[in-house]
């Protein structure tokens, strides 16, 4: 696995001393033009052997330069032209699809042809450049003039947003279709779907009452086994050894030097309002502010937000990716996009309102380092920081309390495919573009990308790091955003039971089971509980359901035991989980659990509905509606005013 | 690790079955012999039942109850006294296996183990409970797992080991509804135990609810399950609390009858005791060793003053298993090991040997009353016990 350096931006690529050297001219420059402060200056001199970064990278990453001055001054002390590429952009015949790889990486691209001669908009020249150049155009068939790596970058966006584009929506399924859920059933999952139904309704007619029997046996046993499987996860996620621990002393060890370069992928739509408190966050990271590559990804029509980052003065390290209109306008789509320019080893993805907290990508790369070279990604834990909005975002921290801090690391443990969360999931970059990243089509693009992991051979560790997130504290929209987990449940499971002899094969048998009780069932179970409930509501209201009436007796002492002491323990599980994060409030409102369930089942019919109807839809949810958001908003906007 | 001669590498690869085996051959044939060593030793009469595979099940004891309706339910073909004997031996077997994977987990090497498991497997105590094949296995194997659990938490007291004991608390409940009143003097001691609850009263509260509630649960579960909800909730509530609700005129006889099979067990006591104070002092398991000394006299106290009829062994019986469940879950220095095997080394000698050397009236207590033998009138589990 090589290690990506902060190469992209051209800056590294002369020799150490040499450059050094070229650096510290171009910082008394702007010193001399009064661009910068001698104190200013002498605290990146300070920072930039601890980051084991060049000044250049310090004080554009710090955001104690402008990009444009800095690289303006940088083609005085190289005695080039600066050329602003947003005011004279390069001839698109010069540029090649191929190379777009080299454009970012070498830091170049072809401009202009002048007397015979390619002219390249470089934002250095070391031999690196000229070796490039070489081999394309002749020792004497180029020249330079210097530019910076944000024009290149804008540049490359522009050339090739089709090409990008393309590859963003239709990389995957050109290279893997079973894989992508671009079609949600297969003509043969539709026939054999159709067939079962057409010969369980013939049979429900010539024998009703062995059909009722064997359904309710056959539910009652799929009930069982999944809530023995749910205790069994919750029980040995509840270890303290299950997750990659790592401590603060490991942290406080790794040197910044030895850190790569992290990318950090941000999709926006529509989200101006936060936009101030996400980058607060992202500026609160412990990791070198040089060897951060912040992608903003935005849609190119989100005029709104992108205004919005503009004004926000952002460090040269936190750049605005445009995604280019396309249908389905999904995230997974926007995060393909983008991955096209993460410079880094490794990336994660952060959602709008996150708060990772400081030390995250710290601790992921320490994990990784520590890891086998299977291991493709680290999902950190996910919790709520508005919990006390109302009943609705208590009942959720719970279950992310259960899902993130239990059932994950208990897969984890398990050796089976994981789920990944929607955010805060670490990246090998390499292993991520091989296995072709986001199925765009998918509306859990996170959850099939764990299964599509682990049918690769690689596997999900879980970090002792969390995030925090806005739990969506209104019912509507949180009706919206659940049907779309459980409509990209559905899907997944559906893409891969297409082969399910190739699944077993490739994750084995207890990855098959874990698969099929952990991303089939919980949906399913979404769906049969109304039925169950009202049952049981007729039964103990009239008193003229009893189970051992109709069913044999095994199968009646099953769902007695699942209706009594399979739900009890559900509930359970909850209140743990509440323990193990130290919410001694939420204890007792995990009573209150099967009320939030009876919403899981409204949203999943929703998500069939959708599922049918309009599978690649991506129901959006609204980020800062919570007090808490409300109130980071207004303090970082008296700060900004001055107050 | 290696250079410390005191823990010798993990072994757990070591099969559980090299214990379950002969153990359960052991049991099995011990019991098909009983009648004949009856003969031979007269002194075993009033220590062991002579009736192996007679089971006593006290009212309302749940998991026996279960047994016996399985039992019940199984094809006429079996025999079910022989039946019982093997689930009884059964469950005696891997509870030894279970013992062994601890002892592996806890660096004790194998003959260690094996060594010190054969003599639990020959305590006069352990042969009875098994061969008699009554309430007394699941008796003593709930405690032995609570002292199991109280030893886990000592170790890692992470939500795991909390759960865990929360999880085997209602176990007491369900071997006999008398004991239940346990559950929230042990509940207590998750809270207690733990630094941030004793300083913060919200989590004092929240750790003991989550410890107490899966007894909640399974009692509720239970009522459901196995009255359908018919029997009255109050009804089925007196059943654990009226164990507590009125003191015997005279506790004496009942409490001198328990010390005496108590008495075979003293070096056990006593090696307990001066590894905690002594050797052990100021490491971990103090919890585990507490509660392994404190149940078996809290029992031995309760039944004798509420009058509960619990089988006057049953004391020294949950004394061997929770003791022996101690000494498998703590990681023993070598000495310590060592130690125990003596230890119990010496308590077989003594329960073997005492009723030899001094005849049939020597340490045999008077045998009080039992509970008359309960054959639920079952047709299936749905209504395995109506009877409150």
């Amino acid at each position: 696995m090589s290690r990506s350096s902060p190469v992209s931006t051209g800056l590294s690529l002369m020799p150490k001393g040499d450059q050094s050297a070229l650096h510290i001219k171009v910082g008394q420059r702007l010193l001399a033009k009064g661009l910068l402060t001698p104190d200013t200056l002498a605290a990146a001199m300070d920072v930039q052997d601890r980051w084991g970064s060049h000044l250049g990278h310090v004080l554009l990453g710090k955001g104690m330069v402008r990009p444009i001055d800095y690289f303006r001054t940088l083609a005085e002390v190289l005695r080039l032209p600066f050329v602003n590429l947003q005011v004279h952009p390069v001839d698109p015949s010069l540029c090649f699809y191929g190379d777009r790889n080299d454009y970012a990486s070498v830091g170049l691209i072809p401009w202009q042809r002048e007397s015979g001669r390619v002219i390249l908009a470089t934002t250095a020249v070391t031999p690196r450049q000229h070796d490039w150049a070489r081999m394309r155009f002749g020792r004497n068939g180029y020249a330079f003039v210097v530019t910076s790596p944000y024009d290149i970058f804008w540049q490359t966006q522009l050339l090739f947003r089709d090409e990008d584009s393309a590859q963003a929506l239709d990389a995957l399924y050109s290279r893997m279709p079973e894989h992508s859920a671009k079609v949600t059933m297969t003509v043969p999952q539709r026939n054999g779907l159709i067939a079962l139904g057409i010969l369980y309704l013939a049979l429900c007619v010539v024998r009703p009452g062995d059909m009722f029997v064997g359904t309710m046996a056959v539910l009652t046993v799929f009930y069982l086994v999944t809530f023995l499987f749910k205790f069994l996860l919750t029980w040995v996620g509840a270890n303290r050894n299950v997750d990659v621990q790592i401590a603060d002393g490991d942290v406080r060890a790794i040197r910044d030097q030895d850190l790569p370069v992290y990318t950090v992928l941000v999709p926006m739509y529509r989200e101006a309002s936060v936009l101030p408190l996400l980058v607060n966050s992202l500026k609160g990271l412990d990791y070198p502010a040089s060897k951060l590559d912040v992608k903003f990804i935005l849609e190119e029509d989100d005029e709104e937000t992108i205004a919005a980052a503009k004004e926000l003065g952002m460090p040269a390290s936190f750049e605005i990716v445009r995604v280019p209109h396309s249908e389905p306008k999904t995230k997974p789509k926007a995060c393909n996009y983008a991955l096209t320019f993460a410079r880094g080893e490794f990336a994660t993805i952060y959602d709008a309102e996150d708060m990772p907290e400081p030390d995250q990508l710290k601790k992921a790369v320490i994990a990784f380092r520590r890891s086998a070279d299977s291991v493709a990604c680290l999902q950190a834990r996910l919790n709520y920081f508005n919990r006390q909005d109302n009943w609705l975002t208590r009942m959720f921290t719970l279950e992310y309390s259960q899902w993130f801090d239990f059932l994950l690391p208990g897969l984890d443990w398990l050796q089976v495919p994981i789920p990944l969360g929607g955010t805060s999931n670490h990246f090998r970059v390499s292993v991520l573009r091989q296995v072709g990243a986001w199925d765009p089509y998918n509306v859990t693009e996170d959850a099939d990308l764990g299964v599509r992991f682990a049918q690769e051979g690689y596997t999900v560790g879980v970090i002792n790091s969390t995030t925090y997130e806005e739990a969506n504290g209104v019912l509507p929209s949180w009706i919206k955003q659940r049907s779309r987990w459980v409509k990209g449940y559905m899907q997944t499971w559906l893409v891969h039971m297409r082969h399910p002899y190739h699944l077993w094969q490739s994750i084995g048998p207890k990855g098959f089971l874990s698969f099929q009780l952990f991303v089939g069932g919980p949906p399913l179970v979404m769906l049969i509980n109304p039925f169950f409930w009202l049952v049981t509501i007729i039964g103990l209201t009239t008193h003229s359901v009893r189970l051992g009436d109709f069913l044999p007796e095994p199968v009646a002492f099953i769902a007695a035991f699942n209706l009594i002491v399979g739900n009890l323990f559900l509930v359970y599980f909850g209140i743990i989980a509440a323990l193990k994060r130290r919410y001694y409030d939420l204890v007792l409102q995990g009573i209150l659990q099967p009320f939030y369930w009876v919403l899981h089942s409204v949203a999943a019919y929703k998500a069939l509905w959708q599922l049918i109807t309009m599978p690649h839809y991506w129901e959006k949810t609204e980020h800062g509606t919570s007090l808490q958001t409300k109130h980071a908003l207004a303090q970082l906007g008296e700060v900004a005013n001055g107050k | 690790m290696a250079n410390n001669p005191a823990l010798p590498a993990p072994r757990k690869a070591t099969t559980a079955f090299i214990v379950i085996v002969p153990a359960l051959a052991f049991f099995v044939f011990a019991a098909a012999q009983l009648p004949t060593l009856h003969h031979l030793v007269p002194s075993l009469q009033g220590f062991w039942s002579d009736r192996p595979g007679q089971m006593e099940v006290a009212p309302h004891a749940w998991i026996s109850l279960f047994v016996v309706a399985v039992l019940h339910a199984l094809p006429g073909m079996w025999n079910l006294q022989a039946s019982l004997v093997m689930v009884s031996s059964l469950g005696a077997a891997f509870s030894l296996g279970l013992l062994f994977r601890a002892m592996q987990s806890d660096r004790w090497a194998v003959w260690e183990s094996v060594l010190l498991l054969a003599l639990v497997a020959l305590q006069p105590l352990v042969v009875y409970l098994t061969v008699n094949a009554n309430e007394s296995i699941p008796f003593a194997l709930a405690f032995g797992t609570l002292v199991y659990a109280a030893n886990r938490l000592d170790v890692n007291g992470d939500v795991q080991s909390q759960m865990t004991f929360g999880l085997f608390l209602p176990l007491l409940a369900l071997v006999r509804p008398e004991v239940a009143v346990f559950i929230p003097v042990l509940a207590f001691l998750v809270p207690l135990r733990d630094p941030g609850a004793r300083r913060d009263i919200r989590a004092f509260a929240a750790l003991f609810l989550v410890s107490i509630l899966p007894t909640f649960l399974v009692l509720f579960s239970l009522y459901c399950l196995v009255s359908s909800l018919e029997a009255s909730p109050v009804e089925f509530l007196r059943l654990y609390l009226e164990p507590v609700s009125s003191l015997v005129a005279a506790p004496g006889d009942m409490f001198e009858a328990q010390l005496y099979p108590m008495l075979y067990l003293t070096p056990l006591v006593g090696f307990m005791l001066g590894y905690v104070l002594f050797v052990g002092q100021g490491r971990r398991h103090m919890g585990g060793a507490f509660i392994a000394l404190a149940l078996p006299v809290m029992l031995c106290g309760a039944n004798a003053l509420f009058g509960w009829g619990v089988d006057f062994r049953m004391p020294a019986a949950v004394l061997v298993a929770t003791g022996v469940s101690w000494i498998a879950s703590t990681e023993l220095q070598a000495k310590g090991r060592k130690g125990a095997i003596i230890a119990l080394c010496l308590c077989a000698v003594l329960g073997w040997g005492a009723p030899l050397m001094h005849g049939a009236d020597g340490l045999v207590a008077p045998v009080t009353q039992q509970h008359e033998v309960e054959r639920p009138e079952t047709d299936g589990l749905l209504r395995l016990a109506p009877q409150y």
